[in-house]
This record gives structure tokens, C-alpha cells and sequence, in this order.
């Protein structure tokens, strides 16, 4: 491939540009980045792409590859060469075709080459058409058997269809239908899916069980690299039913089937450096719907939840977190207990059992119309073990203090006296987390309630 | 029949002491654009029993009433803490509190009663089921619009057909799903002979009201007093006028404000 010599020189003088120093996927970061050898600089050495390769294609189209590689040849010198070439492949692994993709760059020979004249090839694999997995997973209160098929690039422009189907203990079964199929060529990107599904879910904190059955259409979009806006319908046939006949009578006069029409409109700003411990940066989510077009459910539901971290300049491990979250619901008519607010537990108020704030009938919740709550945490590494990586960098010991209202004001009642009956808890205790998931446990919380919260006054240990 | 778990019958049992409250509700479906036949019989019947022990209680109509059950069935009361479903714990229930139409009957009797009421349950209930679920004029008629008039479109319509596919199921277990029309009417027939034989010309089958009188009640005058399509079963029952006495006779006496 290519002449020897040039290729020797570029060895030599800019590191491996290969799969390596390009496989990486966050941005690079070339001001930052010490480049050995400082006496070349490499936006000196002027450069054209002559020719592009694309090697192991089998069944994706040439068109989305062709305008994927399209911005390489508009490089002027080699720096530029080097950062569209990563640019490119970042954007053939966005298309969800690949499984690895190599970049090789060569001085390009034969008829029609020029006398600066570069040819890049990128070596990619396909992933397979069809790809399966079976795996567990742990819920609130619930272990599933989750058995997956997933097949990739079906039609060779990123088209994606997958299926999921999962047994839990309970002996209740999900299972989901996606079809997904991105717009490469078009600005922003946009990813249509349609999925349709039918999920059980369980509540023993407010004694009913939910069956939904529906269907779900999804445009995503991003206006900016962090900004990520999800318009969603959402259609869906509700079948809620109490879990015992104890059950509190005001869970009971919710049960029954109904079908729900949701428009949404999901607007997430991500600028954090990690989804999970994220030492930096912050993360907002503004979701609304409007429930009522067809349909026996009409509300209209707000919710915002942001998230700020910064890492504390005496400390370069130690994370401070600030978050807030607020909701609304409108109810217009048939909005049921499935679709309230509900607080209280360690993924939204921690220190309080799950559920554990807000109106309750006979020990259950029932959840309330508005809600807010912040919080205030400080994560650090595990003390002793700290710095060693390995399974201890997925935990954090944890300080929190966070506070938080959930009210169901009845037609007269103040809505500001309502919410200002806050629950506040603060403790200690460990998180974990990867991939997407997080757990924590606390070992210790203080926690307390105005007297309407009943039962939650009290220390623990 | 819903069977009752150790764990309510020994909270039934030890609710047995407070007296009947006077907050009691009644559970059914909507009476004018909702009930259907064979659901309409059995809330009647409650009613009618209900007003014989001279409980007091409310009714109140939910549109899912069937799915607030505990049984899956209507109707059921709201007694305090307590909802029972169904006329027979419902009878269960009262007799715990003390109240009960049977007290006097003998051992003989009672059994007598038990056999009748299981003899309506297993052939006019399931005729019931039958001409609204399976026979198609009625179905499409009646049966489908009136299911569905609660429900958005297309929730409706999937409902009913989940309904009917379960009363099918039922029918075919029990072996009323491959009879034709006539058959059932013949069953009807020979069960309302029994009845009227059994009544003879007292005003009631033990001479006082008991459950059984509550349960034809509740099936006859449902049966006689609702339009449908499918005519030949009310004639049927009307034929015996002993029965239709006895459902008009209750009517007046429980049923008719002064």
C-alpha cells in the first residue's frame, strides 16, 4: 500500500496513526495533546486527499458512506487531515454499522495522483446481521431473564430492529419491538423509531400493578453536540390492578383499562464528562406532555430535573453535586394514579423509603400533582482503597443532604402552603454504579417530616 | 364460584362483631347505557337481598366497577375495610354480622335452597352469558355497543373482544358453547319447571324471603324486563307466571318507593 519512504517518515514523525491513536472516541484534543517530535508541525505540511478507501463493506449502502467521507477531501494541510479523518470515523461509528473501523493514511501513488496527495483508508468490520444476548437484570423489585435479538444495518443505511423479551420472577413478561432507522444524510441527524411493547411493572408502595400495552413512535434530534431534543407519541392501553384485596379502596377506584394518547417532547442538555460520577459539568432534562388526544386520559405533565457537578479544588476527587427536580401535573380529566409524581427513595429523594413522601391511604402512596426537591451530595472515592482502580472505582462513599415536597393539593387549598411542608434527610452511605446502572445503600439517614408525612419521623441507623 | 382464602374468611370472621355500618355502598356498572344482562341479574339480585335483611346501602355506579372487583365479578359492597363480591359471600358476609334470611330453615332445607341456587347459577346464568355473548344478533345488538360504550375507540372494541373470548372460554368448559339456541332455551325451560314446581303457589320458596327468592328475583325480572333482539328467552320465562309473580311480587315490596 503506498510508497514505503513516505509512509516510514510519517511513522516516525506523528505516532501510530492508526486504529490506536484514532480509535480513541472522546474528542481529541490536539492543542492539549504533547505531539511528539515539536519540530514538525504538522499544520505546516500541506496536504490533499486524493482518494478515500473504505474497506469491508458488505452490505452498507455507498450513499450514507459517500457522504460521510465526503468532508476528508476538503482538507488543506495534514493536521486537517488527521482531525477530519477522526471526524469521519466518529461519524461511521455513529451510524451503528461497524463494529471496528481502522484509519490508515498513505501518500497516494499511481495514475492521477498529485505531488501532495494523501490516500486514506479506512479498514472497517461489519457487525454481523443478526446479534443475540441473554442477560439479567435487577430492578427496583423485580429480577428479569432478558433475552435479546438485534439486528443491525438491515438495510444497509443503519436501520436497526430489535427485540427484547424478558421473564421476571413475578411471572410477568416484557417484551419490545423497536424499529429504528437513522437519517445520516440529513441535518441534525435525526433517528425515527417506532417501537411497540407490552411492560409490567409492579408497585407494592402503592399496592397496584400496571400492565401497558403500546406503541411508541420517536424522533430524536440534535440541535448541538449536548443538546438532544425527543418528540414522541405515545399510544398505549393501561390496565391497572390492585396487587392484594386489602389494598387501600382509594388504589381500588383506579383499576381498570385505559388507553392513553401522549404527545412529549424531550429536551436533555448533557455536558457532564460522565452519565455516571460525572466529576464536571452539568445535565438538564425539561420533558412536557400533553395527554388527551383520543384516548381516555387528558393532562397535561411538566417535569424538569437538572444537575450540576464541580470537583473541589483542594480535593481533585472529591465531587460536589447540587440537584433539583419539579413537576406539575394538570389534570383535564381520567389521570390515575399511574400518572402522578411520586417522591421518596435513593434514585430521587434518599433517606426516605421508596415512594415514602407524600399522600398515602392505609400505608400506600398515592402519589401527588406537584412535587419538588434538591439536593446536595458530595461523592468521594472509597477511603483505604482509594487511587488502586479496579472494582473499587465503581463506588463512591456518599454525603447527602437533600429535601424535597410532594403535594396533591385538593381544589381550595393553597398550593404554596402545600408545597412547603418539605421533607428533608440527609445521611451517609455508598453508591455504585456502571454502565447505566446505580445502586446505593445508606447506612446511616436522618430524616424528617412535617407531621402530615406520617411515620417518617424518625432517626435511623 | 370464587373460593375464599383462610386468611378472609378468618378477617371476615373476626369483623363478625361490628355491627352492619351505615356508610355500606353497592358497586355495579352503569344501569342505563352499561349493564348487561347477566351482570344486571346478579346486581339485582344483591339489591334484593340486601333490602330483605333490610341492611341499608348506596348504590354507586363506576364504570369499572367489574375491574375494582376483588372476583372480577359484579357486584360487590364496600363494608368499612371490607369488599366482598358476589351474592353468595356477600350472603357470607351478612350472616357473620348476624343478619340472615335462612336462620329458621332446617338442615334439609337449606341444603334444598343451596341446590336451587346452584341449579340458577349453572343453567340461567350461563343462558344468560350465552344470548348475549354467543348469539351473534343479540352480540352485535346489544351486547358489543353497550360493553363498549364506556371505552375510547379502539379500547372498546378490544375489550369486548377479550370479554367475549373469556365468556367463550367458560362456555366451552362448562359445554354450553357447542349447544345451539334452542337447546338452551329447552335447558331454560326445564329449569324454570323445576323453579315453578318447587314455588308452587306460596309467596316465597321457604314461605319467607331467603336468598334463593333474592337470586330468581334478580334473574327474572332482568330477563323479563330487558329488550333484546333474541325474544324467546324472556317468553319463555314469562310462561311461568308463579316466577313472574314472585320477581313482581319482591318489586313491590322492596323495590317501589311509597
Amino acid at each position: 500500500m503506498g510508497t514505503v519512504h513516505a509512509k516510514a517518515q510519517q511513522n516516525e514523525g506523528f505516532g501510530q496513526v492508526g486504529g490506536g491513536l484514532l480509535g480513541l472516541d472522546e474528542p481529541l484534543e490536539f492543542d492539549e495533546e504533547p505531539i511528539s517530535k515539536p519540530s514538525i508541525k504538522l499544520n505546516g505540511v500541506r496536504a490533499r486527499v486524493d482518494r478515500v478507501h473504505v474497506d469491508g463493506l458488505n452490505r452498507t449502502k455507498d450513499d450514507i458512506i459517500r457522504s460521510a467521507v465526503d468532508d476528508l477531501f476538503h482538507a488543506t494541510d495534514f493536521e486537517d487531515v488527521i482531525l477530519r479523518a477522526h471526524k469521519v470515523r466518529r461519524a461511521l461509528d455513529a451510524t451503528g454499522c461497524f463494529r471496528d473501523i481502522g484509519v490508515y493514511i498513505d501518500v497516494s501513488s499511481g495514475p492521477g495522483a498529485t505531488p501532495e496527495g494523501l490516500e486514506v483508508t479506512f479498514q472497517v468490520k461489519e457487525l454481523s446481521r443478526i446479534v443475540g444476548g441473554i442477560n439479567t437484570t435487577v430492578s427496583e423489585n423485580e429480577g428479569n431473564l432478558v433475552i435479546g435479538v438485534k439486528m443491525p444495518n438491515v438495510a444497509g443505511r443503519g436501520e436497526r430492529l430489535q427485540a427484547e423479551y424478558s421473564v421476571g420472577n413475578r411471572s410477568t413478561s416484557n417484551f419490545s419491538v423497536t424499529a429504528a432507522k437513522p437519517f445520516l444524510r440529513s441535518a441534525l441527524t435525526p433517528v425515527l423509531s417506532a417501537s411497540v411493547y407490552q411492560q409490567n411493572h409492579e408497585y407494592p408502595w402503592s399496592g397496584y400493578r400496571l400492565l401497558d400495552r403500546g406503541l411508541l413512535l420517536d424522533l430524536a434530534f440534535n440541535t448541538s453536540p449536548a443538546t438532544k431534543h425527543n418528540l414522541q407519541w405515545e399510544g398505549l392501553v393501561r390496565e391497572t390492578s390492585v396487587l392484594s384485596k386489602n389494598t387501600s379502596f382509594r388504589v381500588r377506584e383506579s383499576s381498570g383499562p385505559q388507553m392513553k394518547s401522549v404527545l412529549r417532547h424531550i429536551l436533555t442538555i448533557d455536558h457532564r464528562d460522565e452519565p455516571v460520577f460525572p466529576s464536571r459539568g452539568t445535565w438538564l432534562q425539561f420533558s412536557s406532555a400533553v395527554a388527551g388526544l383520543g384516548g381516555g386520559v387528558a393532562h397535561v405533565r411538566t417535569e424538569l430535573q437538572a444537575q450540576a457537578n464541580a470537583t473541589l479544588p483542594q480535593a481533585s476527587n472529591v465531587v460536589l453535586q447540587g440537584t433539583c427536580a419539579a413537576g406539575v401535573l394538570h389534570d383535564v380529566f381520567g389521570s390515575e394514579l399511574a400518572d402522578r409524581f411520586f417522591l421518596g427513595g435513593p434514585a430521587s429523594l434518599r433517606g426516605f423509603a421508596q415512594r415514602g413522601v407524600g399522600p398515602r391511604a392505609d400505608g400506600l402512596a398515592l402519589g401527588g400533582t406537584m412535587y419538588w426537591a434538591t439536593g446536595l451530595h458530595v461523592y468521594a472515592p472509597l477511603p483505604f482503597v482509594a487511587g488502586r482502580g479496579g472494582l473499587a472505582e465503581l463506588f463512591r462513599s456518599h454525603v447527602f443532604m437533600n429535601a424535597g415536597c410532594l403535594a396533591h393539593p385538593e381544589e381550595g387549598e393553597s398550593i404554596v402552603s402545600a408545597l412547603s411542608e418539605a421533607c428533608v434527610a440527609g445521611g451517609w452511605g455508598w453508591r455504585c454504579g456502571w454502565g447505566a446502572w446505580r445502586a446505593s445503600s445508606s447506612t446511616t439517614a436522618c430524616r424528617c417530616a412535617p407531621p402530615r408525612g406520617t411515620s417518617l419521623l424518625r432517626a435511623c441507623s | 364460584m370464587p373460593e375464599m382464602s383462610l386468611k378472609d374468611s378468618i378477617m371476615t370472621s373476626m369483623n363478625a362483631q361490628e355491627p352492619w355500618p351505615d356508610n355500606v355502598k353497592l358497586f355495579q356498572p352503569y344501569e342505563v347505557e352499561q349493564i348487561l344482562l347477566p351482570d344486571n341479574a346478579s346486581c339485582l339480585a344483591v339489591q334484593a337481598f340486601l333490602k330483605m335483611c333490610n341492611l341499608p346501602f348506596e348504590v354507586e355506579m363506576r364504570w369499572n366497577a367489574e375491574f375494582m372487583s376483588p372476583s372480577g365479578r359484579v357486584p360487590f359492597i364496600k363494608c368499612g375495610a371490607f369488599v366482598v363480591s358476589e351474592l353468595e359471600p356477600i350472603v357470607q358476609f351478612a350472616a357473620n354480622k348476624g343478619v340472615t334470611l335462612c336462620g329458621r330453615l332446617s338442615t334439609e332445607e337449606k341444603a334444598e335452597m343451596r341446590a336451587y341456587m346452584s341449579l340458577i347459577t349453572n343453567v340461567l346464568v350461563n343462558a344468560e352469558l350465552y344470548i348475549s355473548w354467543v348469539d351473534t344478533e343479540t352480540f352485535n345488538a346489544v351486547t358489543r355497543v353497550r360493553n363498549a360504550s364506556v371505552y375510547p375507540w379502539p379500547l372498546g372494541w378490544l375489550q369486548t373482544r377479550s370479554k367475549r373470548n373469556n365468556v367463550i372460554k367458560r362456555l366451552k368448559a362448562l359445554h354450553w358453547y357447542n349447544k345451539t339456541l334452542d337447546q338452551v332455551l329447552a335447558d331454560v325451560e326445564q329449569c324454570c319447571n323445576s323453579l315453578s314446581q318447587r314455588l308452587g303457589d306460596r309467596d316465597y320458596f321457604f314461605g319467607t324471603p331467603t336468598e334463593l327468592d333474592a337470586l330468581v328475583f334478580g334473574h327474572v325480572f332482568t330477563i323479563i324486563t330487558t329488550r333484546l333482539p333474541c325474544r324467546k328467552l324472556a317468553d319463555i320465562v314469562r310462561r311461568h307466571e308463579t316466577l313472574v309473580a314472585l320477581a313482581k311480587r319482591i318489586d313491590e315490596q322492596y323495590f317501589k318507593r311509597p
